[in-house]
C-alpha cells in the first residue's frame, strides 16, 4: 500500500494505491490520525488505485468519516464500489440515502 | 596473613633457633678446648715448680756440702740445681704471662726470695773459698742464709699450691662448659620435637579444620541445604576459599529463589491459561454450537476456523426455530479475536431470539441494530434466513454481508446480496428477500476470511471458486462438503489464515426418483 497526502489548509487529500488490508490497514489509520491532530478538518480519500479493500480498511475509513467534519470518498473503483454497495456504506459516497 | 607466610615465618622461627643453638653450642665447645688447655699448661706449670722447689733443694744442699767439705766436688749439685732453677724460673715466667696478676705476684716474689737466698749463698760460699770454713760457718751461724731460705720455701709452697688450685679452678671450668654442651645438645631434639608438633598444630588449625568445615559445608550444599552460612576461617587464602564457597552459595540461593517465584508465575499463568482455556471453549462452543437433528430431507453443516487461538470475531447458528422452520445466522464483527467473539456471542443471541419470536429476517436485523447501538470503531456484517423445510421457501435478509450462494439442482447460482447496510456504524432498515430451495439445491452462507483469503502470490481465494465447489459436490452429506470446502482452502492457503473463516452449508436432498 502506499499512501500520497497532500494538504492545503484545513483540507487534505489523501491517495490511496495498493491492497488495503489488515496488515496495511494501521498504517492508514496512523497517517489519518496524523492530519486529523494536525488540524485537519476535511478529507478526501482517492481509492482510484486500490486493489483491495478489507473490513479492516473499510473500518479505517468508517472512523474517518465520522472524525472529520467534511469527508468525501471519490467514486471510481469497481473494487470499492462493489464493498460500498455491498455493504450499504454510500453514506461514505456521501449518498444520503444507503445504496 | 595468608597460609604460605604463616608456615615460612614458623620455618624461620625453627632455623633461627637452630642457628642461635650452634652459635651458643659452637661457644661453648671452643670455651671447654680453652678450659683444658689452661688446665694442662697449669698442670705442666706446678710440676715445674715442684721441679723449681728440687732444685732449689738440691743447690742449699750443695751449698752446705762445700762449706763442710771446702770440696768443689761438693759444690756439684748447687751449680745443677742453680741451671735448672733459671730454666725452670723463666720456664715458670713465660707460661704465667697469660694467667692472673696474684699467680705472677707469688711467682715474683719467689723469684725474688730464691735472688737473696743465692746473695746470701754467694757471700758464704766466697769466705769459705777465701777465709776458710769457720768464718763461713760463722756467717751461716748468723741465720741470715737460713732464714732467706726458709723465705724462699714458703714463697716456692705458695707458688705450687697456687698453680694446683688454678689448674683445678680450669679443669672444673672445663666440665661445667662439657656438661652445658651436652644439655644443649640435648636441647635439639626438644626443639625438633616442639617444631613438629607446632607445625602439625599450625596445619591442623590453618588447614586441616577449616577444610574439613569446608567439605561439611560443600556436602551440605550438595545435598540441597542453601540456608546455611559458610563459615571456614583459617588461614587468609583458606578463609578466602571458603568465603568464595559462601558467596557461591548465595548466589544459587538467589537463583533458585528466583526461579521459585518465576515458577510460581508460570504456574498462575498456567492455571489462568488453564482457566480462559475452560470460558474460551465454552465461547467457542457458543459460536459454533453443535447442530441439531433436521427434518429429513434436509441435512446442515458448518465450521468455524479462528485466524487466532479457538476464538473468533465469526459465528454462525443453524436451528430450528420452529418444527418445520430452519433459521440459519452467521455473523461477522471486523476484526477478530476474543473481545469481538464476545460481540458476535451477544449479537447471535439476539437474532437467535428474534428468530424465535417469529420476527422476519430484515426485522430481526433491525432489532439487533437497536439493540447493539454504536459499535465503532468496529461493525457487524450479519446473514440471517429461515427456510420452510416442508416448502423449501427460503426468505433471508443481508446487513452488508458477502453473497450467500443458493445453488439450483441444475446448477445455477443465485447470489443472495445485501438487503441493508452493515450494523453498528450508521443508521439504516434491512428488508426481508424471498428464494427457494428445491429439492437438491444447496445453500451456502459464508464469510469474507474465506474469500479474501490469499496464496503466496498474493492471489485471492474468491467467491467463484467457492461456488464451483459447492456447485460441483454431491451434496448428500453437508458435513463431507465442508470438509473438502476447507481442505480445498487449506491446499490453497497452507500457512495461518489472517481472518476467521466459517462456512455454513444447507442442503435439501432430491426427491427420490
Amino acid at each position: 500500500m502506499q499512501l500520497t497526502t497532500t494538504r492545503s489548509g484545513d483540507e487534505a487529500v489523501v491517495t490511496i494505491a495498493g491492497d488495503v488490508d489488515a496488515e496495511t490497514s494501521p498504517q492508514l489509520e496512523a497517517e489519518l490520525n496524523t492530519l486529523f491532530s494536525g488540524g485537519a478538518t476535511s478529507l478526501v480519500v482517492d481509492v482510484e488505485a486500490v486493489s483491495f479493500l478489507g473490513s479492516s480498511g473499510l473500518s479505517v475509513l468508517i472512523g474517518a468519516h465520522r472524525t472529520a467534519e467534511r469527508f468525501e470518498l471519490r467514486r471510481g473503483n469497481r473494487i470499492v464500489d462493489r464493498l460500498i454497495s455491498l455493504t450499504g456504506l454510500g453514506l461514505l459516497y456521501g449518498d444520503s440515502e444507503p445504496a | 596473613m595468608n597460609l604460605r607466610t604463616r608456615l615460612s615465618l614458623v620455618a624461620a622461627g625453627f632455623i633461627a633457633s637452630l642457628v642461635a643453638i650452634g652459635a651458643v653450642g659452637a661457644q661453648l665447645a671452643t670455651d671447654r678446648l680453652e678450659a683444658a688447655k689452661s688446665a694442662g699448661e697449669l698442670t705442666a706449670l706446678a710440676e715445674k715448680a715442684l721441679r723449681l722447689n728440687s732444685a732449689y733443694v738440691d743447690m742449699e744442699s750443695g751449698e752446705r756440702g762445700f762449706i763442710i767439705g771446702g770440696s768443689e766436688v761438693f759444690l756439684e749439685p748447687y751449680n745443677r740445681g742453680e741451671a735448672a732453677v733459671d730454666e725452670l724460673q723463666a720456664a715458670l715466667v713465660q707460661g704465667t704471662t697469660k694467667f692472673d696478676r696474684q699467680t705472677r705476684t707469688i711467682l715474683d716474689a719467689t723469684i725474688a726470695a730464691g735472688g737473696a737466698w743465692r746473695e746470701q749463698a754467694g757471700r758464704e760460699l766466697s769466705l769459705r773459698r777465701s777465709f776458710g770454713r769457720a768464718k763461713a760457718e760463722e756467717e751461716v751461724a748468723s741465720q741470715i742464709g737460713k732464714e732467706r731460705f726458709d723465705t724462699l720455701r714458703a714463697s716456692l709452697g705458695r707458688l705450687s699450691s697456687r698453680l694446683v688450685d688454678a689448674q683445678r679452678a680450669a679443669s672444673r671450668h672445663r666440665e661445667h662448659r662439657a656438661r652445658q654442651l651436652s644439655t644443649l645438645l640435648l636441647a635439639v631434639p626438644i626443639i625438633g620435637v616442639l617444631f613438629t608438633g607446632l607445625m602439625a598444630l599450625a596445619i591442623r588449625r590453618w588447614v586441616a579444620r577449616p577444610m574439613d568445615r569446608m567439605l561439611a559445608a560443600v556436602r551440605l550444599i550438595a545435598a540441597g541445604d542453601l540456608s546455611s552460612n559458610v563459615e571456614v576461617g583459617g588461614a587468609d587464602d583458606v578463609a578466602e576459599v571458603g568465603a568464595s564457597i559462601d558467596a557461591m552459595r548465595a548466589t544459587m540461593a538467589d537463583r533458585l529463589a528466583e526461579s521459585d517465584r518465576l515458577r510460581e508465575v508460570a504456574d498462575r499463568a498456567r492455571e489462568a491459561i488453564e482457566q480462559s482455556a475452560t470460558v474460551t471453549l465454552q465461547l467457542r462452543s457458543e459460536l459454533a454450537n453443535e447442530l441439531g437433528d433436521f427434518p429429513p430431507g434436509w441435512t446442515a453443516a458448518a465450521n468455524l476456523l479462528p485466524a487466532e487461538g479457538w476464538v473468533a470475531g465469526d459465528c454462525y447458528d443453524v436451528t430450528l426455530v420452529a418444527p418445520h422452520l430452519l433459521g440459519v445466522i452467521v455473523i461477522d464483527i471486523a476484526g477478530h479475536g476474543a473481545a469481538q467473539a464476545v460481540v458476535a456471542l451477544r449479537c447471535k443471541e439476539i437474532l437467535r431470539a428474534a428468530l424465535r419470536m417469529r420476527l422476519e429476517p430484515g426485522a430481526a436485523l433491525g432489532l439487533l441494530a437497536q439493540q447493539v447501538g454504536d459499535l465503532h470503531p468496529s461493525f457487524v456484517t450479519a446473514f440471517v434466513a429461515l427456510v420452510d423445510t416442508t416448502t423449501g421457501a427460503c426468505r433471508y435478509a443481508n446487513a452488508g454481508h458477502p453473497p450467500a450462494l443458493l445453488a439450483d439442482h441444475d446448477n445455477t447460482v443465485h447470489e443472495l446480496e445485501p438487503t441493508g447496510p452493515l450494523l453498528g456504524v450508521f443508521a439504516g432498515t434491512w428488508t426481508t428477500k424471498s428464494a427457494q430451495m428445491a429439492p437438491g439445491a444447496k445453500f451456502a452462507v459464508y464469510t469474507d476470511g474465506l474469500t479474501e483469503a490469499r496464496d503466496d502470490a498474493d492471489v485471492f481465494y474468491g467467491m467463484e471458486r467457492f461456488a464451483e465447489l459447492v456447485v460441483t459436490l454431491p451434496c448428500e452429506v453437508a458435513e463431507s462438503v465442508i470438509k473438502t470446502c476447507f481442505d480445498d482452502l487449506h491446499a490453497f492457503r497452507p500457512s495461518r489464515l489472517s481472518d476467521d473463516v466459517t462456512i455454513v452449508l444447507v442442503c435439501r436432498e432430491c426427491e427420490a426418483s
